[in-house]
């Protein structure tokens, strides 16, 4: 999990904007224009004081920094964050200082200089309930403030903001040095004597005369005191200088005087002289697309904004943040959380620990991600969400603490797959023999290709694997065949060694079939063999078919309409493939508009990383995402995308419909008992009718027949219930009486464990003997524990 | 009135009573009244107990 973990720490979600970087304040640029957008300016004047401390002065000096650095200013121009500011000073109905009823503090800190850095410092102070002394060598407060604004206009801020706030103000009076102060024993004293005023030494001790390389020489070789820059002990109490005396221009003196209040609070605290630069940076990286051009508003009067005005200014800014995964990953997105907190979740979640003593948030999360690696691709700093899923799904399967039923589902359709009744690994023939006869092993040794249509292709449209291959025999007669899963449902499962075992099993089959290039049909896949199984060579089915003219012998587009190809997630690398579909598409008539989201990043229809059982909400969430993307009807050619897409009510056809079937794709979809039959029935045929063989007879199963109405067969196909097991079930119950009469007295019901599920069935005998009707069925995940002993009889033995 | 909803044991042919029975769903088990033959024991579970309690139960339990 470790080198999964190891880029989270570079996530650029907590990076501030970047006017917020640029800003002299730093003010909290999203919480600022959280509120203008709703109009509160009441609430966006209250996050403008707490950073400038003086509002109305803030707002004059600045000069709009913030200007220079948003991603705006080269798209139709910058938002105009300082008539936003003014705007919420002019509109804010109450602007009154909160009044913080708190005790005074016990230590006294002087002031040197009452002009803007000097007063944001004490206010800072004051606010904190120190007892601040100001000495000030002229008869006025307020500096080089008289010479940049109206008097009336800083003096009456000043006013307001220490309205609630105690402080003496020393007027003539000159601080020559810290003796001066010596009697009055302060604790920490703040020099703000402006631009070159007595510095008391404060900036003596490195880089004199601007001659940096010299300091840092000294710095090397340990010679400078590691007090920082511009504070020092002076007896007991603690020294710092700021403002225009350390080159500040107006606005920044009135930052830096504010900041300082916060580190001269910290050092009263904790003793420590740190003094860190006022400076932040950002790295936060912009997604350029969630800029959409809208011109600047200008104000009516030409001067200032009015409300609307404001609130449609404020709605220009993007609060630049960087969102890729948010933007891209359908995961965040559903749940409304970053990366960071899922991290922090799934940690949570897989560590070792009973769930009672500990909270396990990310446990259906877990079993919800597509896995189909966009965050990693979209990350820029190459955070790979999907891989700690993946890492997290293992470790809760090792630990035994998945549910079950989140996978069970896909694990049974793989081994299904992958069983006698539908896996098939066939060489194919040198020549275009008679049916029934053999090849020559020399023969078979050539084989250069063998078809892997994928698990679910023939399970869902058996005709177009049964069309693809005779093809690609047509083309290339000596082609194997190689039906199986890839083992992608034990990898997303978590199941680590079912997974490995899978893989083993198909390189040995593949060994057998003389070591193909396998032709795939399913991106997915070709995907799960480029990363497990990379010494076996594929190629993409589309690829091939383009290749071999497949699409210029196909019947042509007679429906006149415009159709978008949807790439699958599984794509996302297979420019060939890509291609190869769009030859198909373009020579069977077809015309083409592209997916520009899609084609940008390839996303997943929902199926993939199979979270259907453990997030079923989740999977329609993704499809009809998709579905929306463009009005047209889609192409897919992953099977599966196909499928959820007319499962959400789209019209959607496979590539192979277009090229081998009726170009409309299904009437109806197969239901997962068909799905199944479907494999039988493809595995029988194409033995049949390529190798003259028998599909080996298995023993009958039951005796008895279940008649489903089409109403109940779709219902069960919406639950996952299997008909084969309703007959079990029913079977069951007949043999062993072990049934319960309605209270219609003609409907039976009972119900059978299967694996892990509890299936019940209602059902009424018919007039033919061993026919049922099926009334009802559901199935439930929790086990009833067998009634072992009851009444002290044992009983559990017919129960299995 | 709802209607009376009494199931009839088939082997047993007695009414069903609402009786406790055990059940259990990933490594946690619980207890709750449903139709039970008094002689063989045999539960009856009706979709609605399925679908709705026990869902929820299931569903709680998933995110444990």
């Amino acid at each position: 999990m470790e080198q999964y973990l190891k880029n989270f720490k570079n996530c650029l979600q907590k990076e501030i904007p970047f006017c917020a970087a640029a800003c002299p304040f730093h003010i909290d640029i999203f919480d600022f224009i959280e509120k203008m957008k709703r109009g509160s300016h009441k609430g966006a004047y209250k996050t403008y004081q707490n950073a400038v401390g003086f509002p109305v002065i803030a707002s004059h000096l600045c000069h709009a920094p913030c200007k220079e650095v948003c991603p705006r200013r080269e798209e139709d121009g910058s938002v105009e964050l300082l008539m936003l500011e003014q705007a919420c000073i002019a509109f804010a109905d109450d602007r009154r200082p909160t009044d913080y009823n708190l005790p005074m503090k016990r230590k006294k800190i002087a002031v040197i200089g009452a002009a803007i850095s000097g007063l944001a410092c004490a206010l800072r102070l004051c606010m904190k309930k120190y007892e601040v002394e100001i000495f000030e060598k002229t008869d006025r407060i307020g500096g080089h403030l008289w010479e940049l604004m109206d008097s009336e206009l800083f003096l009456e801020d000043i006013k307001e903001q220490f309205q609630h706030e105690k402080y003496t103000v020393h007027f003539n009076t000159i601080i020559r040095s810290a003796e001066d102060l010596a009697e009055k024993e302060f604790d920490a004293v703040y020099v703000a004597t402006g631009e070159s005023g007595n510095n008391f030494g404060l900036l003596s001790s490195t880089f004199q005369n601007g001659n940096e390389e010299s300091s840092q020489t000294e710095a090397s070789l340990g010679l400078v005191n590691e007090t920082p820059q511009n504070c020092a002990m002076r007896g007991k109490a603690g020294w710092f200088a700021g403002g225009g005396l350390v080159g500040e221009a107006p606005i920044y003196a009135l930052a830096n005087g504010l900041n300082m209040g916060t580190v001269i609070d910290n050092f009263l605290k904790t003793g420590n002289m740190i003094n860190p630069m006022n400076e932040q940076e950002t790295k936060t990286c912009l997604n350029h697309r969630n800029i959409k051009h809208e011109n600047p508003v200008v104000p009516a009067d030409g001067i200032a904004y009015n409300e609307e005005e404001a609130k449609m200014e404020a709605n220009r800014c993007i609060e630049c943040q960087c969102d890729f995964c948010r933007t891209y990953c359908d995961l965040t997105e559903f749940y409304n959380k970053w990366p960071l907190r899922i991290r922090d979740e799934i940690m949570a979640t897989t560590l070792p620990g009973s769930a009672d003593v500990k909270a396990t948030p990310a446990k259906r999360l877990l079993s919800t991600c597509n896995q189909c690696g966009l965050c990693l691709e979209t990350c820029p700093e190459d955070i790979d969400l999907g891989g700690l899923i993946l890492e997290g799904r293992r470790s809760m399967h090792r630990q035994k603490k998945v549910p079950w039923v989140f996978h069970d589902f896909w694990l049974r359709d793989m081994d299904f797959a992958n069983g006698a009744w539908a896996s098939l690994v066939k060489r194919g023939r040198r020549k275009n023999t008679e049916r029934g006869s053999l090849d020559t092993d020399q023969d078979r040794k050539n084989s250069p290709y063998a078809f892997f249509p994928g698990c679910q292709l023939g399970a869902s449209d058996p005709e177009l694997v049964e069309k693809t291959y005779a093809f690609l025999l047509s083309k290339q007669q000596d082609t194997g065949l190689f039906l199986h899963c890839c083992g992608a449902p034990a990898e997303w499962s978590g199941d680590e060694e079912k997974h490995k075992n899978e893989i083993e099993t198909i390189r040995s089959f593949w060994e057998e079939l003389g070591k193909p290039t396998l032709i795939m049909a399913c991106p997915t896949c070709e995907k799960k063999f480029g990363e497990y199984m990379t010494e076996i060579p594929v190629v993409s089915l589309y690829e091939i078919l383009a290749a071999w003219g497949a699409g210029e012998k196909s019947e042509k587009d007679k429906t006149g309409k415009t159709y978008s190809i949807f790439d699958p997630c599984a794509a996302r690398y297979k420019k060939d493939m890509k291609r190869g579909v769009r030859t198909l598409a373009g020579e069977a008539g077809y015309n083409l508009e592209a997916l520009p989201e899609n084609e940008e990043f390839e996303h997943c229809c929902g199926f993939g990383g199979q979270p259907g059982v453990a997030n079923p909400e989740y999977a329609a969430f993704v499809a009809k995402k998709r579905v929306e993307e463009s009005e047209n009807p889609y192409i897919a050619y992953c099977i599966n995308c196909r499928d959820a897409f007319l499962e959400a009510g789209k019209e959607s056809v496979h590539i192979l419909d277009l090229i081998f079937g009726n170009g409309k794709g299904p009437d109806h979809l197969a239901t997962i008992t068909e799905r199944r039959e479907n494999r039988i029935k493809l595995k029988g045929l194409l033995l049949k009718k390529y190798w003259g063989e028998e599909m080996p007879e298995g023993k009958k199963k039951f005796d008895i027949t279940v008649k489903i109405s089409t109403e109940l067969s779709n219902k069960l196909n919406r639950e996952r219930i299997l008909e084969e097991d309703i007959v079990d079930v029913i079977d069951f119950c007949e043999k062993t009486g072990r049934k319960t009469y309605l209270p219609d007295g003609d409907t039976i019901s009972g119900y059978h464990e299967l694996g892990f599920m509890t299936y019940w069935v209602e059902y009424r005998k018919t007039d033919e003997a061993g026919t049922f009707e099926l009334i009802n069925a559901y199935a439930h995940r929790v086990k009833i524990e067998l009634e072992a002993v009851w009444n002290g009889k044992k009983t559990d033995a017919d129960l299995r | 009135m709802e209607k009376k909803q009494t199931p009839i044991c088939v082997r047993c042919s007695v009414e069903m009573e609402l009786m406790e029975a055990r059940f259990s769903y990933l490594e946690r088990s619980f207890r709750h009244k449903v139709h039970r033959c008094a002689q063989c024991g045999q539960v009856y579970i009706p979709e609605d107990l399925a679908k709705g309690q026990m869902k929820k139960v299931e569903t709680a339990l998933e995110e444990k």
